[in-house]
């Protein structure tokens, strides 16, 4: 056979044993993320180019400690070995010095396969400093695959660099692993009829279709029509997989006695000594607090130059467009359309890279799961995990790459119901909205001489009501949903360690990539569209308004766009809310991403005004349509604020709940539920603030 | 004793699992002869932080109440504490 081009060739191995580290390097920028048909987990790719020009084509599994899927997110590891995904042509698995014994057992179990195979040590730095050594070439002989030792950090030391990796490749290609399988004397009475029938078959591979039959795809069951159903003796299969993870325990433990040399003078952990501090019952979550603020600060203060910037940026570029364009369809469409659009997606990208970066930082450091244990007990009750605590805080950026963050909880009740009640969280693209609507209607006072400020106090609010209906709702989902199977909670501690910077770069990287390519289409689109239906309408508006001053002519041309319309339109609906048309129109196009309600309310009310006010100066002389009353009162105002922190009005939300649950059902519901909360939540409050003020007045 | 009921400190050899604990508790190396440390309880009593082979696992209090554990004795005070306490 002609030797392919293009090798591919999977990683696996433990989480926490830097496979995606050694996954990023080998790669470096070239990857390409993808999704496992049915369920939710990433599938990461990427490529090498050889100097020969073989190319390599890497996969990143999802971490795992075994073949045997016990949630649903640990499936795609067992369906691309068996070769869902199509051939490959061998896999690489990582292991850590300090946990080879239990890293092992997934080796252990690919070995039984007949897979080619290639183990590498990575951290290979910490074998010095911890008094290590691996005598690789016993464990080569033993195992019989070859043993590479690599560094991220550091490599150089061992010659743990990617090169011996490669190197190696034509090793690994006809390596003959050790099987282990074989000596367990596993069977039952349905599993040995299976394997009589398929003698040329490997065992270990009819054992996993039989005992995982559950929990395969079509694609692979189909070659098995005769395969026995597990059914009748589940307990038993269960039963020997609980067996034959011991005996690999065991296999394992005596050979890593003979390789690994351990000098024993080393002192006590220095994590666990950090894990009764971090974790200690009135410093936890004390430390957690200030951890929590810093991030605070950091995504709400210091995000704000780089996206002052942008702002004036994108300003400047519109109104230099103004000028040098003849007027026209272009540059209408450039300076009112495109450009505001552009800068509106990126305005958002500070924000976003700096949440990242703090998240990926508290990751890496291994401290992210500390934080999980402290907060795990409080959440349960709402039917919460721990795990929980990542799409929740995320959702704070934008509900998007937190709903997808929800994959790390491995029980689906938990999870389902963390995804619902993310969308409650304020993300930044509430900001802006809360930022303009706060200005123009809550007075600019300040108490304890300075220190506490009013707009500031609302916006803590804001949030903390979005929070608050996030739980409360969790907590009715918890109730309804009955689920027999109460979901453990385990979670491996990393030990804590230095981050390491190329991950938290291509963390950050990555979840900004997200955003422009996913949220930021919608934006941009969005912009564009709302550009098309203010300046254009039917027969009506192409005739043109009927002669008066341009302020007036403006303002005709807007009532009579498309957008004019369908805000009108929806006029009776929002009125007993203390809203008017021009709202409608600015809450209809939040759908698409919800700062636009700013630029909508920038368009509008830019079309009636030649003069050069702020949005803010504009928008506060702006008068109900119908009533000619101010029209942002502190009563509207409010519950226009408080429609946004609960109305679910964003479209990129609801599609990735779509893609993430797996039917449009959980979207419409959560469509459903949280929109209607909003508006009987905004009503009461616009009536009772102004029969709080009428008696006050 | 269970697990669940091992001090802060105190070590202990596993001498059963229930057939309900989790398989990936087994993956990790948690079974019959392996020695355990508790490190930690989560300030609000749940879940509880163990050492296991070299790795630190957080484990909810119900699962580590179905594994049966023999303290090693002198591996700390709360063995002492409860002696004292006549548990």
């Amino acid at each position: 056979m002609k030797k392919p081009k293009t090798y591919k060739i999977l990683l696996a191995g433990n989480p926490n044993t830097g496979k995606s580290t050694l996954f990023n390097i080998l790669t470096d920028r070239h990857q390409h993320t993808g999704n496992y048909p049915g369920v939710t987990v990433q599938r990461t790719a990427g490529t090498t180019r050889l100097p020969n020009g073989t190319r390599i084509q890497w996969i990143d599994l999802p971490g795992a400690y075994g073949l045997h899927p016990r949630s649903k997110d640990e499936e795609p590891v067992l369906h691309e070995i068996l070769g869902s995904e199509g051939p490959y042509h061998g896999i690489i698995v990582t292991a850590t010095p300090l946990h080879l014994k239990r890293n092992l057992l997934l080796l252990s179990q690919l070995a039984d396969l007949d897979v080619p195979l290639m183990l590498v040590i990575t951290m290979c730095d910490e074998l010095d400093r911890k008094g290590i050594r691996i005598d690789t070439r016993t464990l080569e002989n033993e195992l019989g695959i070859p043993v590479v030792l690599f560094s991220a950090k550091d490599p150089d030391c061992h010659g743990g660099g990617t090169e011996n990796i490669i190197r190696r490749l034509p090793d690994m290609m006809r390596s003959r692993p050790k099987h282990f399988f074989g000596n367990y004397g596993i069977d039952t009475r349905a599993f040995k009829l299976f394997r009589q029938r398929h003698p040329d078959e490997n065992p270990y591979r009819l054992w996993l279709i039989y005992t995982e039959q559950d929990k395969l795809p079509p694609s692979i069951l189909l070659r098995y029509p005769d395969l026995p159903p597990k059914d009748k003796e589940k307990n038993i299969v269960e039963q020997r997989v609980r067996y034959e993870t011991i005996r690999r325990h065991a296999d394992l433990d005596r050979l890593v006695k003979r390789v690994l040399q351990r000098d024993l003078r080393q002192g006590h952990d220095p994590s666990t000594r950090l894990d009764r501090l971090l974790l200690h019952r009135v410093l936890g979550p004390v430390i957690f607090a200030l951890v929590m603020l810093l991030m605070f600060q950091a995504v709400f203060a210091w995000a704000q130059v780089p996206m002052h910037l942008i702002d004036a940026v994108f300003g400047r570029l519109a109104d230099w467009l103004h000028r040098s364009l003849p007027a026209g369809e272009i540059r209408s469409l450039l300076a009112d359309g495109i450009v505001p659009g552009i800068g509106g997606v990126l305005i958002f990208v500070p924000q976003i890279a700096v949440l990242f970066f703090f998240i990926a930082l508290l990751e890496e450091s291994g401290y992210m799961s500390r934080a999980v244990v402290l907060t795990d007990k409080l959440l349960r009750p709402f039917g919460l995990s721990g795990k929980s605590v990542v799409p929740l805080l995320s959702a704070t950026a934008c509900a998007v790459p937190a709903i997808m963050g929800a994959r790390t909880i491995d029980d689906r009740k938990r999870r389902l119901i963390t995804m619902l009640v993310t969308p409650f969280v304020s993300c930044s693209a509430r900001l802006p909205v809360y930022a303009l609507i706060v200005a123009m209607v809550v007075p600019a006072k300040t108490y304890a001489g300075g220190l506490i400020n009013l707009q500031g106090l609302v916006m803590a609010g804001l949030y903390a009501l979005g929070f608050a209906a996030a739980l409360g709702s969790a907590w009715i989902l918890n109730k309804g949903m009955h689920s027999p199977y109460d979901g453990y909670f385990l979670l491996e501690m990393p030990p804590y360690r230095l981050p390491y910077f190329r991950n938290l770069w291509t963390k950050v990287w990555h979840n900004v990539r997200l955003f422009i390519t996913g949220a930021g289409k919608y934006i941009m689109a969005f912009s564009v569209l709302i550009w098309f239906l203010a300046n254009h309408g039917g027969k009506e508006f192409h005739e043109g308004p009927p002669p008066a001053s341009p302020a007036e002519a403006a303002a005709w041309r807007l009532e009579h766009s498309y957008l004019g319309r369908a805000g009108k339109l929806m006029e009776p609906a929002i009125r007993p809310l203390g809203w008017d048309w021009k709202i409608g129109i600015g809450v209809l196009t939040s759908f698409a991403a919800r700062e636009t309600f700013v630029s909508t309310m920038a368009t509008i009310y830019a079309a009636g005004n030649e003069e050069d006010a702020s949005l803010i100066q504009r928008l506060r002389t702006a008068v109900h349509s119908r009533t000619g009353m101010p029209l942002f009162t502190l009563a509207s105002g409010l519950s226009l604020l408080i429609f946004y922190v609960l109305a679910m009005q964003c479209f990129s939300t609801l599609a990735v709940l779509r893609r993430e649950t797996g039917s449009w059902l959980w979207p419409s519901a959560a469509f459903a539920y949280m929109t209607g909360l909003a508006y009987v939540a905004v009503w009461v409050t616009y009536v009772v603030v102004n029969q709080l003020l009428a008696v006050s007045f | 004793m269970n697990l669940s009921e091992l001090q802060e400190g105190e070590r202990a050899v596993v001498e059963a699992c229930g057939s309900d604990i989790p398989l990936k508790l087994t993956e990790m190396g948690l079974m019959q002869g392996q020695t355990v440390e508790m490190i930690k309880r989560a300030p609000l009593g749940d879940p509880l932080v163990f050492r296991l082979d070299g790795t630190t696992v957080a484990i909810d209090r119900k699962t580590a109440e179905g594994i049966r554990v023999r303290p090693l004795n002198g591996s700390r005070k709360g063995a002492v504490q409860r002696q004292k306490s006549g548990v």
